[in-house]
């Protein structure tokens, strides 16, 4: 192939896209090809002698350019590692690098093609039908299945996820497809004076004006199109969006449009859409051969890149525009056998059958055609008589290398459906047409039914304007009837094993009708079983066949039969653009830095990054015991509640009592919902008669804050609630040393006479203004600094090198864990769960039912007066086995109970935790079983904390 | 307690970005911040061309909550036409970013939270938010495509106009924006610390380019 042919081009022509002058090149399966700037991928393959652009999905037939404008599946190609391109409507460019899908070795000889004689081996429904007996089958042939089967293959190892990215976008008018109607409505909302964007799925704007040599009032075709573009750029407030699909129209007129490696979020307050219509194809045997177009897909070929299709065309149509066609085939030097027209009268009316007529071209009116002759390529087509719509055995044979088919045009109205608009069939052009839109959705051109330009230029323009001044306007005037003999005429669907409805999946007619025949008659579910409309083209090829087939088998009305729901997206999106670039939100504590230096084990904890240890978790709990450790605690929630009402509004929110709580002193606090049930706990500090500082765990602040704000909406307190979460970095310093080593700090007096346990003061620490609790998550003598977050390094630092003297480590989350877990102390969420209360959480010290009321009260009280079912306890295995979270407690070998938490005490040795077992077994020293991988391990209860049980060293 | 302590310093969330590629650090109002990272005037240019993205957490920042706003910022700020809700005004040396009827952002430059705190009297609550929040500034007129490439909110020139603010998700996460330039756009944006990196990077690859506070000053004085 190499190089372009220069043969394969017609002579210059102003519609041209191409510019013959500019030069690119491009790899195609490793051969250089060479093509004019303006031309599409699969324009330029085909000026090279490329015919077989892909291989069908199942039986790997082979399939040429069709549409010639992204809609069908015939094109599909890799293209610089991207699967499933669509050849047809992608710019070529230098460098590119493109090769075929589906086919080994190759396109051309594709030894898979073996597959399209096993067609009985794979009926419709065949996944419901076969390999699912014996069980292991499946697992055996699905990699065989998925290796022969589909489309591109996705390069998992590719790192261009970064080249996706989003963006988001404001107008007051959108108006969806480039097309005259498009255009006109964009002008229109543009002189209105509002900011407008205008979203084409083509390399070019212009729509079928493109390539649409007529005369009319104001020039040809063409002439209007490049008018109507070289008007929309010079419109400052017009933004255009070429090569830019919008696939889903969203709640709050949000379109999604993909472009590129980008996504776009177009939100608009009116939405103009004139998506046009898809030429539909015609079923006959063998109508998938390469050589096979729609007219219009012919017209693009021949206007826009000059590439002259063929030397000898059967054209077969059902409505004008084949006529139409058959002229610019005339005039591109292409010899027409015959045109067969599935109407029975020749349009006497219609200026290109005249001028048919005059050139001696044979004209058969009531004729379909039955097959096309061929096994790579069309070689000839059989056109048969139809007598009342159903084809006759009088046939006709005819040599030919290309069949140009026109099926008529099916409204492109899935944005109207998604946005909630509805559709009424219209018999006198045999399709469903928007019939009532919602506000803000506008609809022009030939998506609403209009053809004739003057019509769809006035709807658009319109439309355009409505959208632009708020108006409801008059969406979908109802266009002048066309002529009757210019209304299409049904296809019909000839018999044959390889008449394909669904191009995307290699669904034949045949199969659609067992489908209907199989009891799958109403057509969703029938796509469904039958898989048509659900391939890449979301049956833009296919739907309007299936609605006909099945209203045809069925014998109901068309109208009856109905749609398939159009959901977004109406064209596949690539994943990678729906996701984005890879930008996770990731939560950084100020110290972040330090951890990584000191070659910490970050893990995520909700959407924060945490250490998990340095190096040993044992080591380090060891150092917290004997020595003095630091913890990074800066990602525990924090809530500033401060005013007059506060001391109250706490009373109410937790279970116990924060009023009579003095300044500078600490309680633990829980907070249940209303049911009773653990919501979360934290520490809560009195810091004023008005102001308390208050501590969640650090997954559930955002919960808290607005668990607070709620109940305050409801009520006149005086009350702020603050999260300063992000404001303070926070440190834990705890050991038997962590005094001393604070005291190397602070002034602030740490003796333990002068500084109790739940007790806070504030003072400096290297300089730095912190808040001190004296708390005790992990057992010992400690504090939690809280102090604004810019200081972070500084007093982690600092910390580090006062406590060097007397061993200090800094420790992790896993040794946190554990180290609590010596001392009973529970995780919400962890040890409890949606329906765990304080008084079955070894928490019931802290329900004040002495109180008025407070929230989860009465949930409480019931809890309280009908017993506990089960409880929290402790337990300790006989041997060193550590269960997993969640393990069954067993009872003579039957589950009744659940471990909670569960780790190796560095202090004993021994393996222990916490589980809920049934109340009667909450006795210390009684007997269970713990079931670790299938074996039931002997355990026992222990009520009391394993380490320190009297909190002796903690209050130290 | 030990003598010989380093001073504090205070340390921006994106401060490990900035010392990995190399910016010359600075100390200001007790921050070490970028001063620049190649050449200020360069830039600065390219901000003029397309846009640049300066850390400025130092700023002082402090959320107003008082029910009469309008005679709060009289009283306080001397401000006799207080902005309407989502809009901004000047005030000696502060911006006041008004997101709500009762609800002012006050951002002052560094160090300036106490003296904003100072001014505020009568029944206010005034929660000092320079430790928690990050800051940064978008200059260039590629400002509003940078951010339009992270937020849904209309941040174009027109649909986010000069003097104009608004709270918003931003990369995925909740940000205040200020914005205070007209001939050379510049928004300012606003999030929690934590998600320093991730911002920055996100600014980053949207296409603006990390710029100095010499840059900024250069930019700034050029009126």
């Amino acid at each position: 192939m190499a190089v372009a042919n220069p043969e394969a081009r017609l002579a210059s022509h102003p519609a041209q896209a191409i510019d013959r002058s500019r030069l690119v090149a491009f790899q195609f399966e490793g051969q250089p090809v060479r093509a004019f700037e303006g031309d599409s991928i699969a324009s330029a393959l085909y000026a090279a002698g490329v015919r077989i652009f892909s291989r069908s999905f199942k039986y790997h037939r082979p399939r040429g350019l069709t549409c010639v404008a992204g809609r069908c599946p015939n094109c599909l190609m890799t293209v610089d590692g991207v699967p499933n391109v669509r050849a047809c409507v992608e710019p070529a460019r230098d460098g590119a690098v493109v090769s075929g899908q589906n086919a080994w070795p190759s396109l051309e000889r594709d030894a898979l093609s073996v597959m399209d004689r096993f067609g009985w081996a794979m009926p419709v429904g065949f996944y419901y039908k076969s390999l699912y007996r014996p069980r292991l089958l499946w697992k055996a042939v699905s990699p065989i299945i998925r290796r022969v089967a589909g489309l591109g293959t996705v390069n998992v190892d590719s790192t261009s996820g970064a080249a996706y990215g989003h963006r988001n976008q404001h107008a007051e008018v959108a108006v969806v497809g480039g097309g005259p109607a498009g255009m006109s409505a964009a002008l229109a909302a543009s002189e209105a004076g509002v900011r407008v964007v205008l979203v084409d799925d083509q390399p070019a704007l212009g729509g079928s004006l493109r390539y649409d040599l007529r005369a009319y009032p104001d020039g040809l075709g063409y002439e209007t199109a490049h008018g109507l573009a070289g008007a929309i750029q010079s419109r400052s407030n017009i933004e255009v969006l070429t090569g830019a699909t919008a696939f889903g129209l969203y709640e709050g007129n949000l379109l999604g449009v993909h472009q590129g490696s980008r996504l776009i979020k177009l939100r608009a307050e009116s939405v103009v859409a004139a998506t046009g219509a898809y030429e539909q194809p015609l079923v006959y045997d063998r109508n998938d051969l390469p050589g096979t177009y729609l007219s219009s897909g012919l017209r693009r070929l021949m206007h826009l890149y000059r590439l002259r299709p063929g030397t000898a065309a059967l054209v077969a149509t059902t409505n004008d525009e084949g006529y139409r066609a058959t002229l610019d085939l005339l005039n591109a030097g292409v010899r027409v056998v015959a045109l067969a027209d599935s109407r029975p009268r020749f349009p006497h009316d219609l200026d290109a059958a005249m001028e048919l007529q005059s050139r001696g071209i044979l004209v058969l009116p009531s004729h379909g055609v039955v097959r096309a002759e061929g096994a790579r390529n069309v070689e000839g087509a059989v056109v048969s008589r139809l007598d009342g719509g159903r084809l006759t055995t009088e046939e006709r044979e005819f040599d030919c290398d290309l069949v140009c088919v026109s099926g008529g045009f099916a409204p492109a109205g899935a944005l109207l459906a998604q946005d909630g608009a509805q559709f009424a069939f219209d018999p006198s052009i045999g399709e469903s047409v928007p019939a009532k839109l919602p506000e803000g959705l506008f609809a022009a051109g030939s998506v609403t039914g209009a053809s004739g330009l003057d019509d769809v230029l006035r709807q658009g323009r319109e439309a355009g304007r409505s959208a632009a001044t708020g108006g409801r306007g008059p969406a979908t005037s109802p266009s002048p009837k066309a002529p009757e003999s210019a209304a299409p005429a049904p296809a019909s669907v000839a018999p044959g094993s390889r008449g394909f409805v669904c191009l995307c999946e290699d669904v034949t007619s045949k199969d659609v009708v067992t489908a209907i025949g199989e009891g799958f008659t109403d057509i969703q579910t029938l796509k469904r079983y039958s898989t048509v409309t659900m391939g890449p083209c979301q049956g833009k090829m296919c739907h309007r066949a299936l609605a006909s087939l099945c209203a045809g088998e069925t014998g109901q009305p068309p109208d009856v039969v109905g749609a398939t729901t159009q959901r977004p997206p109406l064209q596949p999106v690539p994943l990678g653009a729906l996701a984005g670039a890879a930008h996770l939100p990731i939560k950084r504590t100020p110290m972040d830095r330090r951890h990584r230096e000191m070659g910490a084990r970050m893990i995520d904890v909700g959407p924060w990054q945490r250490p998990h240890s340095y190096g040993d978790p044992r080591d380090e709990c060891l150092a917290v015991r004997n020595r003095v450790g630091i913890i990074d605690v800066s990602t525990l929630g924090k809530l500033d509640v401060a005013g007059p009402d506060a001391p109250a509004f706490l009373d109410r929110m937790y279970t116990h009592n924060f009023s009579t709580l003095r300044p500078g002193r600490i309680r633990y606090g829980m907070l249940c919902t209303d049911s009773g049930s653990i919501l979360d706990d934290g520490t809560v500090t009195r810091l004023a008669e008005d102001r308390y500082f208050v501590t969640t765990s650090t997954t559930n602040v955002d919960t808290v804050e607005d668990w607070f704000k709620w109940w305050l909406a409801a009520s006149d307190s005086r009350v702020r609630v603050t999260n300063v979460t992000s404001a303070y970095a926070a440190i834990n310093v705890a050991g038997p040393s962590a005094r001393q080593t604070l005291a190397k700090l602070t002034d602030v007096d740490l003796a333990p006479r002068a500084f109790r346990y739940m007790r806070s003061a504030e003072g400096d620490v290297a300089g730095v203004r912190c808040l001190f609790l004296r708390v005790g998550f992990v057992g010992e003598t400690g504090w939690e600094l809280h102090f604004p977050a810019q200081y972070g390094e500084h007093i982690w630092d600092a910390l580090l090198e006062a406590g060097e003297e007397f061993g200090i480590a800094p420790f992790g989350v896993e040794a946190q864990r554990v180290l609590r877990l010596e001392k009973k102390h529970i995780i919400p969420s962890q040890d409890t769960d949606l329906v765990s209360t304080p008084l079955d959480s070894d928490a019931e010290w802290v329900v004040r039912f002495d109180k008025e009321d407070f929230i989860g009260r009465a949930g409480l009280v019931a809890a309280r007066d009908r017993g506990a079912r089960e409880l929290l306890v402790g337990f300790v295995m006989r041997d060193p086995v550590v269960p997993s979270d969640g393990n069954a407690v067993t009872v003579d070998g039957f589950p009744v109970g659940r471990v909670t938490s569960a780790r190796i005490s560095p202090t004993t040795g021994q393996a222990f935790g916490l589980a809920r077992v049934p109340a009667s077994l909450a006795q210390d020293g009684q007997e269970v079983h713990v079931h670790i991988d299938g074996r039931d391990l002997p355990a026992h209860v222990r009520l009391e904390p394993l380490y320190d049980p009297e909190g002796e060293r903690l209050r130290a | 307690m030990t003598a010989a302590l380093k001073p504090p310093i205070g340390l921006s969330p994106m401060h490990d970005m900035h010392v990995r590629v190399g910016a010359v650090m600075v100390k200001q109002d007790g921050w070490l911040m970028p001063s620049r990272y190649t050449s200020s005037t360069e830039e600065a240019d390219r901000a003029r061309r397309s846009a640049g993205v300066c850390d400025v957490s130092s700023a002082g920042k402090v959320i107003v909550y008082a029910g009469d706003m309008d005679a709060v910022l009289k009283t306080a700020f001397g401000l006799d036409a207080a902005p309407g809700v989502l809009s901004a005004a000047w005030a000696d040396g502060a911006l006041l970013a008004r997101m709500a009827r009762d609800e002012v952002w006050a951002l002052a430059p560094a160090g300036g939270a106490g003296h904003l705190h100072s001014r505020l009297a009568g029944d206010t609550h005034a929660v000092d938010v320079t430790s928690g929040l990050a800051g940064v500034a978008i200059v260039g007129p590629d400002a509003f495509s940078v951010l339009a490439a992270l937020t849904e909110l209309d941040v174009s020139s027109i649909g986010f106009a000069d003097m104009t603010c608004a709270q918003a998700s931003v990369a995925e996460i909740g940000a205040a924006l200020v914005r205070r330039g007209a001939d050379l756009p510049r928004i300012d944006l606003y999030f929690g610390r934590e998600y320093g990196e991730h911002m920055w990077t996100a600014l980053l690859d949207a296409g603006a380019a990390p710029m100095g506070s010499e840059a900024l000053l250069l930019l700034s004085t050029e009126g």
